[in-house]
C-alpha cells in the first residue's frame, strides 16, 4: 500500500472471493447551471489518456433519501426528482482502455464505476476504489473551479455493489433461497404452495442518525456478458454528507460502504460465506 | 490517435431507420448508474429466457465469422431481438430458432405443421418477416412498420393455427 492510500478497516468482514462483480461510487449535487455541452470535451480533454472511449446516455434522474414522518406511510423514503432538468439533458460515459473502469458526468452527478467486464478480475478493494474516485473527484472539481462553473454542492453520497451469485453454487433454485439470504425461512405455513419459481425482494434500513438508507435488492437477471441467468444481490447505501467538503464526503462514502459490507454479511447465510472465503 | 467510440449498449446516437431506440423497452439499461449490463427477468417466460440466451450468446461470434467479413450484431440489434420476443404473451409458442445473419443481423425462424415463419432484425434496426407453408414463400417477405405486439402475435397466431 502506497504512501497516503486508505487502509482497510480490520473490524469489517472481509471474504477472499466476494460474489461483488461491480463497485459504484456516485456523487449528486445541485445542477451546475452554466455546466454545458462543450464542458463535456473539454473535461474529457483533461481525462482522455485514461479514458479514450466516450459514449452518450441518458441522464439519471436525481434520488434523495427523506426522513419526513408523513412520508413514512409511502413504500420508502425516496423522493424522485422528476423537474426539468437545468442544463443538457445527457450523460456521458468515459470509458478506460481495459472496459474496467468508467466516469459517468452529468450536469448534477459524477459516478465512477469499477466492474468485472469479463468475469476474471480479482476485486481491486473498495480501499484502492476509493482513492482512485478521490483523485478523480479532485481533479472534476479543479476542472469545474478552472472554467468558472462553480464549487459542486453535494447533497447525496451514494455506495452501490453489485453482486451475482451463480445457480448452483451453494443452492440449486428458488426452493433452496434460504440458503443464501438469511432472513428468509423457506417454507411457508401450510402446504399448499409449491417452492417458488422466482424470487423478487427489496429491503430497505435506516442508518442511524438519520444519516442515509441502505437498500437491499435481490432478483433474477440474464447476464449479458455471457447469457447466463443469475441471482443479482445490490447493497445500496445512499445520504447526505454533512458538508460539500472532501473529508465529509469520504466520510460519507466509508459510513456507507460499511452499511454495505455489513449489511450483505447479515444478509446472506454462513453457508455462503463459507463458499466466499470469509476471512473475518 | 487511438480514441475511438463504441457502443457496447444503448446510447443515445440516433439510427436511421430505428424510430424508436431499442434500449426504450430496458429501464433497467439506460436509468441506472450500474454499468455491468443486465436484463430483469423476474416476468419473463423460461422460453423468453431460452431465446433471449441464444440472442446474446451471438455477441462471442468471431469477426467474420461466415468469411464473407461478417461481425457480430451490435448491441442495439442484440436489443431488438430480444424486444421482439418479450412482444410475445403467448405462453407456450415453438421455440425459434435464432441464428446470426450476414452484415450483423439476427434472424428467427419457427416451424409449426406445414408452417414456418421467420422475422429478421436487419443491422440498421429495421425489421422484416416471411411467412412460408408447404415449403412456399407467401409474398416477398414485409418490413414490419415497427415490432409492436399486435404484428407480433398475430404472425405466431399464423404459424400456430397451421
Amino acid at each position: 500500500m502506497g504512501r497516503g492510500a486508505t487502509e482497510r478497516d480490520p473490524t469489517l468482514p472481509d471474504f477472499i472471493n466476494p460474489p461483488v462483480i461491480e463497485t459504484v461510487l456516485s456523487l449528486q449535487f445541485a445542477p451546475l447551471e452554466k455546466f454545458g455541452i462543450p464542458h463535456f470535451g473539454l473535461y474529457w480533454q483533461k481525462i482522455r489518456s485514461e479514458y479514450p472511449r466516450y459514449e452518450l446516455h441518458p441522464p439519471l434522474i436525481g434520488v434523495t433519501e427523506k426522513f419526513d414522518p408523513s412520508l413514512l406511510h409511502q413504500k420508502i423514503g425516496l423522493r424522485i426528482d422528476l423537474g426539468f432538468a437545468l442544463g443538457p439533458a445527457v450523460r456521458c460515459w468515459f470509458i478506460d482502455e481495459s472496459e474496467n473502469r468508467l466516469l459517468q458526468v452529468q450536469n448534477d452527478r459524477f459516478i465512477y464505476n469499477w466492474r468485472n467486464v469479463k468475469g476474471d478480475k480479482i476485486y481491486p478493494r473498495y480501499e484502492s476504489i476509493r482513492d482512485k474516485f478521490k483523485e478523480e473527484w479532485l481533479r472534476f472539481c479543479a476542472f469545474l473551479r478552472e472554467e468558472n462553473l462553480g464549487a459542486p454542492e453535494v447533497n447525496q453520497c451514494e455506495v452501490t455493489y453489485v453482486n451475482h451469485i451463480d445457480y448452483n453454487s451453494g443452492w440449486e433454485g428458488y426452493g433452496e433461497l434460504s440458503k443464501v439470504i438469511a432472513c428468509w425461512k423457506g417454507s411457508y405455513s401450510g402446504t399448499f404452495l409449491p417452492p417458488p419459481e422466482k424470487v423478487n425482494l427489496n429491503v430497505s434500513h435506516l442508518l442511524p442518525g438519520k444519516e442515509g438508507r441502505l437498500h437491499i435488492s435481490l432478483e433474477p437477471v440474464l447476464r449479458s456478458r455471457d447469457a447466463v441467468e443469475v441471482l443479482q444481490l445490490n447493497l445500496t447505501a445512499r445520504g447526505a454528507p454533512s458538508s460539500s467538503g472532501v473529508e465529509d464526503i469520504f466520510r460519507w462514502l466509508d459510513l456507507g460502504r460499511s452499511w454495505v459490507v455489513r449489511g450483505f454479511t447479515d444478509f446472506t447465510t454462513e453457508t455462503m460465506h463459507k463458499l466466499w472465503g470469509r476471512k473475518a | 490517435m487511438t480514441a475511438t467510440t463504441v457502443a457496447t449498449r444503448p446510447t443515445m446516437r440516433d439510427e436511421k431507420t430505428a424510430q424508436i431506440p431499442p434500449w426504450i423497452n430496458f429501464p433497467e439499461l439506460s436509468s441506472s448508474p450500474q454499468w455491468s449490463e443486465v436484463f430483469h427477468v423476474l416476468k419473463w417466460s423460461p422460453w423468453q429466457i431460452n431465446a433471449a440466451k441464444k440472442i446474446l450468446q451471438l455477441q462471442s461470434l468471431p469477426a467474420n465469422w461466415d468469411s464473407y467479413g461478417s461481425h457480430p450484431p451490435s448491441f442495439n440489434v442484440i436489443l431488438s431481438a430480444v424486444s421482439i420476443i418479450l412482444k410475445v404473451a403467448l405462453d407456450d409458442p415453438p421455440d425459434p430458432r435464432v441464428v446470426p445473419v450476414p452484415g450483423g443481423g439476427i434472424q428467427f425462424e419457427w416451424r409449426k405443421g406445414r408452417r414456418e415463419l421467420e422475422i429478421e432484425v436487419r443491422p440498421d434496426g429495421s425489421i422484416e418477416y416471411l411467412k412460408i407453408e408447404d415449403g412456399n414463400p407467401i409474398g416477398d417477405g414485409e418490413e414490419m412498420e415497427s415490432a409492436s405486439t399486435d404484428s407480433v402475435e398475430s404472425l405466431l397466431s399464423w404459424l400456430i393455427a397451421g
